[in-house]
C-alpha cells in the first residue's frame, strides 16, 4: 500500500471526530480526534476539545488542549503527550528520507515546546524544540527531521512510529537531547510547563510530515477522503436516528444470533468492538418487534466485514429467523469497531 | 511493541470465550477482541498475560436444547424433580391433588413461554 497523500500523518487538520467533539478530565491512553491518542501521567486535570476558531481558512476545526486543575510542579515520571501514531504502510514514502513537520500551534503560554518523533520500538527518538514567541497567537512551525540513523521502526500494517507534541514533561523521559539519540525521550528539558495555570491552553492545527528538506502547503484533503483513511482505524454505529442500523442477520441456533455488515473500508486489523450500553441495542424481527442485547462479541470478523453474535432475550425468535441489529430508541447508543493503534 | 507506562493494567479482567466452536474471543466488560495478532486491543491482552495475569475462561460452545431450557426454568420456578415427586406421591396416594396442580400451573407457564420451534 502506498499513501495517496504526500502527509503521512492521518486527519492532520483535525477533520473527523468520531468518538465525540469534547472530552472532559481525558484519562490516559484517550482517543480523541481521530487518530490522535492523549497519553498522561500527571495530577494535572485538562479538557481536550475540537476549537473551531482557526490559524487561516484551510481548516475547520483544529485541537485544543484546556488545563482545568493546574499542575505547577512537574514531577520526574509526569509527562502529557499527544500522539498519533504512523502504519508502517504509510511511514514508507519518509523511511530513509530527509523529513519536514510543519504545523501550527497557539498557546497562552510561551516559550520551547517539543515535538518527538520515536520508533515503534522505543530504541531511537527525534526531539526538537520549537517556540512560542507570542501568548494567544497561532504560529506556524516548520521542523527539518534527518533520515532516521538506527533504531526498529515498524512495518506493514503495524505500528512504525510515533509522533508527539509534548504539554509537559518531567526528568525521566524530559531528559532528551535536541536530534536523533538511541533512546525513548518525550522532550529536553527547556519545555515548558504548559499546565501551570487554569488560564492555559495548547492547541494544534494542520499537522504535516512528509519527505523532504522543506514544508509544502498543508494538503487539504476531500472529506470523504480523510473519513474514509480514519475509518481504516475507526467505525462508528448509532448517533443519528433512534433506531440506527448496524446490520441483518440470522439465528444459527434459538440462543445466539449472528449480525454480518460490510465495513466502508479495509480496515488496519480485524477490529476490536466496544460499546457504552449493551441495552442500547437491540435486534428488530418479524413486524418491528425488539428485543434489547445483553451481550454482543465480536465472531468471524475480518479486515473487510464485521461479524457479531448477539445474545438477548431471544425466545421470541425460532432458528433460521431473519432480523436486523439497530439501535434500541435511542440516539446514546454506540458501538466502536476500533483497529486503532 | 513499545507499550507506555499505564497501557497495560494489570487490574483489568479478561475472559477468553469459546463461541460456536470457532473462535477464541477475549473479552472486558463492554469490549470483545478478536485474536489477531496485529489487533493491538489482543497484543496488549498478551502483553498482560505475559505480566501474569490470568483470564477466566469460560466455554459456551454448548447451546442448551429445548428440553435443557425448559428444565432450567421449571427448577428456577419451583418445579424441580424433587417437588414433582412429592406432588405425584400426594395426589396418588393421599389423594391432596393441590401441590401437582400448582406444578402443573408451573410446567404450562413454562412451556408457553419456551415453546417448541
Amino acid at each position: 500500500m502506498i499513501s495517496k497523500s504526500r502527509n503521512v500523518i492521518q486527519n492532520g487538520n483535525f477533520d473527523v471526530w468520531q468518538r465525540g467533539t469534547t472530552f472532559t478530565g481525558v484519562a490516559s491512553t484517550t482517543y480523541v480526534a481521530d487518530r490522535w491518542k492523549v497519553l498522561k501521567n500527571s495530577d494535572g486535570v485538562f479538557d481536550v476539545l475540537q476549537n473551531a476558531t482557526n490559524p487561516n481558512n484551510a481548516s475547520l476545526y483544529n485541537l485544543q488542549f484546556d488545563v482545568t486543575t493546574a499542575d505547577g510542579t512537574v514531577g520526574a515520571a509526569n509527562y502529557i503527550i499527544l500522539q498519533h501514531a504512523i502504519e508502517g504502510n504509510f511511514f514508507m514514502s519518509v523511511r530513509d528520507k530527509p523529513m519536514t513537520l510543519s504545523f501550527w500551534t497557539k498557546a497562552k503560554k510561551t516559550g520551547i515546546n517539543c515535538i518527538a518523533l520515536l520508533s515503534s520500538a522505543g530504541d531511537e527518538t527525534f526531539i526538537a524544540e520549537y517556540t512560542v514567541n507570542t501568548t494567544a497567537t497561532w504560529e506556524k512551525k516548520v521542523i527539518q527531521i534527518p533520515p532516521i540513523p538506527a533504531g526498529t521502526w515498524g512495518t506493514g500494517t503495524g505500528i512504525a512510529a510515533y509522533l508527539r507534541f509534548c504539554v509537559y514533561c518531567g526528568s525521566t523521559s524530559g531528559d532528551g537531547a535536541v536530534g536523533w539519540q538511541a533512546a525513548a525521550k518525550i522532550s529536553t528539558a527547556n519545555q515548558v510547563n504548559n499546565m501551570d495555570s487554569t488560564d492555559n491552553y495548547v492547541q494544534y492545527s494542520q499537522v504535516q510530515l512528509e519527505a523532504g528538506s522543506s514544508a509544502t502547503e498543508f494538503e487539504v484533503m476531500d472529506p470523504t477522503d480523510v473519513l474514509s483513511t480514519c475509518q481504516r482505524y475507526l467505525v462508528t454505529h448509532g448517533g443519528g436516528t433512534a433506531y440506527d442500523r448496524v446490520g441483518g442477520g440470522f439465528l444459527p441456533t434459538s440462543a445466539i444470533a449472528s449480525v454480518v455488515s460490510t465495513l466502508p473500508t479495509t480496515m488496519r486489523a480485524t477490529p476490536t468492538i466496544g460499546y457504552d450500553a449493551v441495552g442500547s441495542w437491540c435486534c428488530q424481527y418479524g413486524s418491528n418487534q425488539l428485543t434489547a442485547c445483553t451481550a454482543i462479541a465480536i465472531q468471524n470478523s475480518t479486515t473487510k466485514v464485521l461479524g457479531l453474535n448477539v445474545t438477548g432475550t431471544l425466545t421470541p425468535f425460532t432458528t433460521g429467523e431473519a432480523f436486523f441489529m439497530s439501535a434500541n430508541n435511542t440516539t446514546a447508543a454506540r458501538l466502536y469497531v476500533s483497529s486503532e493503534i | 511493541m513499545n507499550f507506555m507506562p499505564g497501557e497495560i493494567d494489570m487490574d483489568k479482567q479478561y475472559e477468553e470465550l469459546w463461541n460456536m466452536g470457532s473462535l477464541q474471543c477475549v473479552q472486558t466488560t463492554n469490549m470483545s477482541i478478536p485474536p489477531d495478532p496485529n489487533n493491538m486491543d489482543y497484543a496488549r491482552y498478551l502483553e498482560w498475560k505475559r505480566q501474569g495475569g490470568v483470564p477466566t475462561v469460560k466455554d459456551v460452545t454448548h447451546y442448551p436444547d429445548l428440553a435443557e431450557r425448559r428444565q432450567a426454568e421449571y427448577v428456577k420456578a419451583g418445579a424441580s424433580t424433587d417437588a414433582l415427586v412429592v406432588a405425584l406421591w400426594e395426589q396418588i396416594v393421599e389423594d391432596r391433588p393441590e401441590s401437582a396442580d400448582a406444578l402443573q400451573a408451573i410446567r404450562a407457564k413454562v412451556k408457553l413461554d419456551i415453546p417448541k420451534e
